[in-house]
């Protein structure tokens, strides 16, 4: 059987930061090129030849159980998971990597987040006999007796991984995901054609949130594989049929947040346009009302912990644009907006995704447009997007230095930088006065809340925030404070509402482009030639 | 397979950089207002010209330590503050008349002493403290909108706008220094104008040493004069939490003091210059109050603030000179004057309030049965022996307000509010709403009312619902319940500090001998025989 491990790292999104070191190690009698030496032999290496194989996996995660099929052709490979009416797939074709979301939308992974392959590569070369890199600690007798090693690869994230004092075998990992601390445990080893590998593998954080099970039902080699079955699969028609060449979003602007009123089962449903957001989130309550079933159950991090789940969306009133079948993250979502109505949801990647977003900040209006059909607009400023998160990723500077991995947020009040930028260059997000003054009359931590909570921030004043080549003076940001589920891994920051009111925006999905064409209050704030 | 890789959205409370000076609704809203200040003329400059020789202007500050001296007159007062900076790291004392009081901060943790010397760690700052710290730039926040309206007098005037305020602000920049010398903008229905003067350059940056705000009622104005402004190195031991005073009074005994139970109000007699007067006891209370009619009879001193302004009491800090509860001697004991109202009964006036600063002289005894509310010396407190078998329930305090932990539901809530003050504990939005499942309605079926954020109900938010219920399991400090009721009501409860997540009140203190030992930020429930009669225990 090939490892699952790799397939199940795939599974689960993981980005981390240093783990807390294991308690209790004493010394180890052998060596760590004798603990990697015996943990080869252990594995073992396939005498099967065959370039092909099945996997089928009974899952069980995020509340919800379904079966995993794994077809492999050589390095290529599509995993499709399947859990009631909710189905994602995932593969690599060629050297390429892609994923399906549950509303049937391709994309390509993106070569932003590295660390996942860094972590699983090094362990492989451990399976394979290559000790550098790694560090024993020692043994332990809690919670298992093993030897315990250390992984740290450059770029990636720090690992503890548990070799059985008596098999060799890896039987459990610890490692932290963007602040939370996640343990994998294997069992039920089996060899098949002189391989030795888990079929049981469970993960949990140490809160016990987020539990995934993955028992492998069987494993074939050698099966009749088309190489057709392993292409990349083309995006599902979209969710959202605008019903012309452009379909007019009834809107109302709050403060440059865009509020999108929706109708869904005859009641006024009001989302806010979110690029930051990959999916569409539902308010639970409002889920419920409808009649629509919740299922599955997770917890994410973004402001704070949240339970999530998924609902299948019959139908949604955009204006005169409809979202059909739409799989829908919901959770108990709570905002306002400044008249006091509710907010009850968040309307992101997976309802824009087929169409380009015309965003007027100045008219106050915002339409969906046909990407088909679709002109670039005169004089517009062009922002290239990189695939693969769901969510439009740009370049931006600040105070001149570049950041690869800014994302473009409609649903951000104000621009972010994150610690993953901060730790890089420092000195780009060196104070330039405002800062300073804002921290002199009011000497605490100013409060920013997300999906699921609340977090700090400071403000700060950097020097000019870089877009589309342009450069706007001075630039008030936030730098969030200890806040790694909301900023997730390797972003750098986000482009807000404050940068965006500027422009007419033009973000064009299909074509993975922004357009930016500077509006009567960017001429007015910074001047006719301001900036460029 | 996890879908939510980011729900990326954030929303902060607007930055209105302008300090908003509270003033009280003086004049109703006046269509008026949002009117431009009259007589403006055209002027030729733009905007971005306009603030980039404002921030030159300004200069930029080299260093975030000085300490600095600020009178502050306001109703009729003079203060002053002395205020000693490191970053986020301070110490402000403010004297008012022989009222000092200090308020500080530490790696993010602060304090305050208030005018008895008692002294609580608080989870929010003094904003009075920095009220003259104002930035001036809300102009320069490209959040807002902003148009060069033209030149009045000897300054160009920005109109500032933001979607999400009621109404637009003004800006005025000085036309030569291009420093911002005056802001109008609109609170409560009026017009706020502040002017900032006697500019001086200090650590690379030019500020405003006197600044007055105005609403046009001589009798609200305040001002500010900075008298002293230094750079040398601060000692840092100053931001950090001294130790409690509490001088205004000395306990080395016991203290039967005399008091009666009305239902489960705590009533004290203070004798004051020969003059008894009831004060009720509440844990609840950040300090001690009195009624201000009552204040003025007994001549306590004004410090010079203002009576009443429009005709209306104001509130104003007062010192009880002398003092006696029994035995127990008051000495120059700070309260609070405001307009005071409670009968406890009919023949019962309340005209004060014994709050966290007088609970933390000592240890104090509530027995409910007896009605009995003793006080010790905490040296001689000693529950290891007195209290055997019941566990210490650790404090919590924010400013003098007492928060325990306590479970929902097998759900972990950091603050309960102790208050005696409430007669009926309520759970309030704050856990209500996180766990609804935990306080069911005892109606039978769990709440009815479910609040759904259609755009097009008009409820959300708005209605507050409250029902009585039946706790299947509720840990409130050391006691497990199991079946218990409580009001529960889907609203927040206002409050300057932690938000509580339920109110602990006298219906289920009066069931406990009740220890407070705020010096050691602990408290004692020991079950009496109300409780016995009342609750099947079990160990």
């Amino acid at each position: 059987m090939r490892s699952i491990l790799l397939t199940v790292a795939l599974v689960s999104i993981t980005a981390g930061v240093a783990s807390a070191a294991p308690h209790g190690v004493h010394p180890s009698l052998l060596s760590l090129r004798q603990v990697v030496a015996n943990h080869q032999k252990a594995v073992g290496t396939s005498t099967s030849g065959a370039t092909t194989e099945l996997d089928v996996v009974l899952v069980t995660a995020d509340g919800m159980t379904g079966s995993m099929r794994t077809v492999y052709l050589g390095r290529d490979f599509r995993t499709d998971l399947e859990r009631g009416e909710i189905h994602s797939s995932r593969g690599e074709y060629r050297g390429i990597k892609w994923h399906q979301n549950p509303n049937g939308i391709v994309v390509l992974d993106s070569n932003i987040h590295k660390e996942d392959t860094i972590n699983s590569s090094a362990r492989r070369k451990l399976d394979h006999g290559f000790a550098r890199g790694a560090e024993l600690l020692g043994m332990v007798d809690e919670p298992v007796h093993a030897y315990v090693l250390r992984i740290d690869p450059p770029s990636g994230r720090k690992e503890y991984l548990y070799y059985d004092a008596a098999t060799f075998l890896l039987v459990r990992r610890e490692y932290q995901i963007e602040g939370h601390e996640e343990i994998t445990t294997y069992s039920d080893f089996r060899t098949v054609n002189n391989m030795t590998s888990a079929w049981h593998i469970h993960s949990e954080d140490v809160h016990h949130f987020n539990i995934s099970d993955y028992v492998v039902q069987s494993s074939t080699p050698g099966i009749h594989v088309d190489p057709a079955s392993l292409t990349i699969p083309a995006s599902a028609p979209t969710h959202v049929a605008l019903g012309a060449s452009k379909a007019l979003i009834p809107t109302s602007f709050d403060a440059d947040r865009i509020i999108v009123h929706t109708t869904i089962s005859h009641h006024k449903v009001d989302l806010l346009l979110d690029s930051g957001s990959s999916t569409v989130l539902l308010n639970n309550a409002v889920v419920k009302a409808l009649g629509i079933k919740i299922v599955g159950k997770m917890s994410e991090t973004a402001g704070g912990r949240f339970s999530a789940g998924f609902a299948l969306l019959p139908r949604m009133k955009i204006g005169s644009a409809v979202a059909s079948n739409l799989v829908v993250q919901t959770a108990p979502f709570e905002e306002l907006q400044s008249n006091g109505e509710p907010i009850a949801g968040l309307l992101g990647f997976d309802a824009l995704y087929g169409s380009v977003v015309h965003i007027d900040y100045m008219k106050h209006s915002v339409e969906l447009l046909d990407p088909a059909s679709f002109v670039p607009p005169v004089g517009a400023r062009v922002l290239a997007v990189a695939d693969g998160d769901e969510v439009p990723v740009v370049h931006a500077a600040i105070a001149g230095v570049l950041g690869t991995n800014f994302i473009m947020d409609t649903g951000a009040d104000r621009s972010m930088v994150f610690q993953h930028f901060v730790l890089v260059h420092p000195n780009a997000v060196r104070d330039q006065g405002l800062g300073r003054q804002i921290e002199i009359a009011w000497p605490a931590s100013a409060t920013i809340g997300g999906v699921g909570g609340t977090f700090a921030v400071q403000e700060r004043q950097v020097g000019a925030l870089g877009l589309a080549g342009l450069n706007l003076p001075n630039w008030l940001v936030y730098l969030a404070k200890n806040a790694p589920g909301f900023e997730h891994e390797d972003f750098d920051g986000l482009i807000g509402q404050d940068a965006l009111r500027f422009f007419d925006v033009y973000l064009d999905y299909s074509h993975l482009k922004v357009y930016l064409v500077p509006n009567e209050r960017y001429v007015g704030r910074f001047g006719p030639a301001g900036g460029a | 397979m996890s879908v939510l890789k980011r729900v990326l959205f954030c929303t902060f409370v607007f930055l209105c950089f302008t300090s908003r000076v509270a003033f009280a609704a003086a004049h109703p809203t006046d269509p008026k207002l949002d009117q431009p200040p009259a007589g403006i003329q055209p002027a030729s400059i733009s905007f971005p010209s306009l603030i980039a020789h404002h921030d030159k202007a300004i200069g930029k500050r080299s260093s975030l330590q000085f300490s600095a001296v600020w009178t502050i007159s306001h109703e009729g007062t003079v203060s002053t503050e002395s205020l000693k900076r490191n970053g986020s790291d301070y110490n402000s004392t403010i004297t008012k008349g022989s009222l000092t009081e200090t308020y500080g901060q530490f790696l993010g943790h602060s304090w305050h002493q208030d005018f008895n010397g008692v002294i609580f760690t608080t989870s929010a700052i003094d904003a009075g403290s920095f009220a003259m710290y104002r930035v001036l730039a809300d102009a320069q926040d490209p959040k807002n909108d902003v148009k060069v309206l033209g030149r009045l007098g000897d300054a160009y005037v920005v109109e500032v706008k933001n979607s999400s305020w009621k109404h637009p602000e003004w800006v005025y920049y000085d036309a030569k220094t291009y420093l911002v010398t005056r802001t109008e903008n609109i609170e409560d229905g009026s017009r706020v104008v502040s002017t900032y003067g006697d500019f001086r350059a200090t650590n690379g940056v030019v500020e405003p040493w006197h600044i007055h705000d105005s609403t046009g009622n001589v009798g609200r104005d305040i001002n500010f004069q900075q008298t002293a402004l230094s750079f040398a190195p601060v000692d840092p031991s100053l931001f950090g939490v001294p130790k409690s005073t509490q001088h205004f009074t000395t306990i080395d005994k016991h203290y039967e003091l005399p008091s009666h139970f009305i239902n489960t109000d705590i009533i004290v007699r203070l004798d004051v210059n020969g003059r008894g007067l009831d004060f009720t006891v509440s844990s609840g209370s950040r300090r001690s109050l009195i009624d201000s009619e009552v204040a003025r009879e007994i001549g306590l001193p004004t410090f010079g603030h203002a009576a009443k302004i429009n005709g209306k009491n104001v509130s104003f800090d007062t010192i009880i000179p002398s003092a006696s509860i029994g035995d127990l001697q008051l000495k120059q004991f700070a309260v609070r004057a405001v307009t005071f109202h409670y009968h406890a009964r009919d023949d019962v006036k309340v005209v004060g309030v014994l709050g966290a600063d007088f609970l933390a002289s000592g240890v104090f005894n509530i027995d409910y049965v007896n009605g009995l509310f003793t006080l010790d010396p905490e040296s001689v407190f000693h529950p290891e022996t007195s209290l055997s078998g019941y566990p210490a329930v650790p404090i919590d305090f924010d400013d003098g307000q007492p928060f325990i932990q306590g479970s929902i539901g097998g759900h972990i809530a950091k603050h309960f509010l102790v208050d005696n003050g409430f007669y009926w504990s309520v759970a309030t939005g704050e856990l209500t709403t996180r766990y609804p499942d935990a306080l069911p309605d005892m109606r039978g079926d769990k709440h009815a009312h479910v609040v759904v954020p259609f755009a097009d109900k008009k409820s959300y938010g708005r209605d507050v619902d409250v029902w009585i219920a039946n706790v299947p399991d509720i840990v409130i400090g050391p006691v497990h319940f199991r079946g218990y009721r409580v009001i529960a009501t889907d609203a927040n409860l206002e409050n300057s500090g932690y938000d509580p997540d339920f109110v602990v009140g006298s219906d289920f203190l009066h069931f406990f001998d009740v220890h407070l030992d705020y010096q050691n930020g602990r408290m004692y429930l020991k079950p009496n025989k109300w409780f016995l009669n009342r609750f099947k225990a079990t160990p």
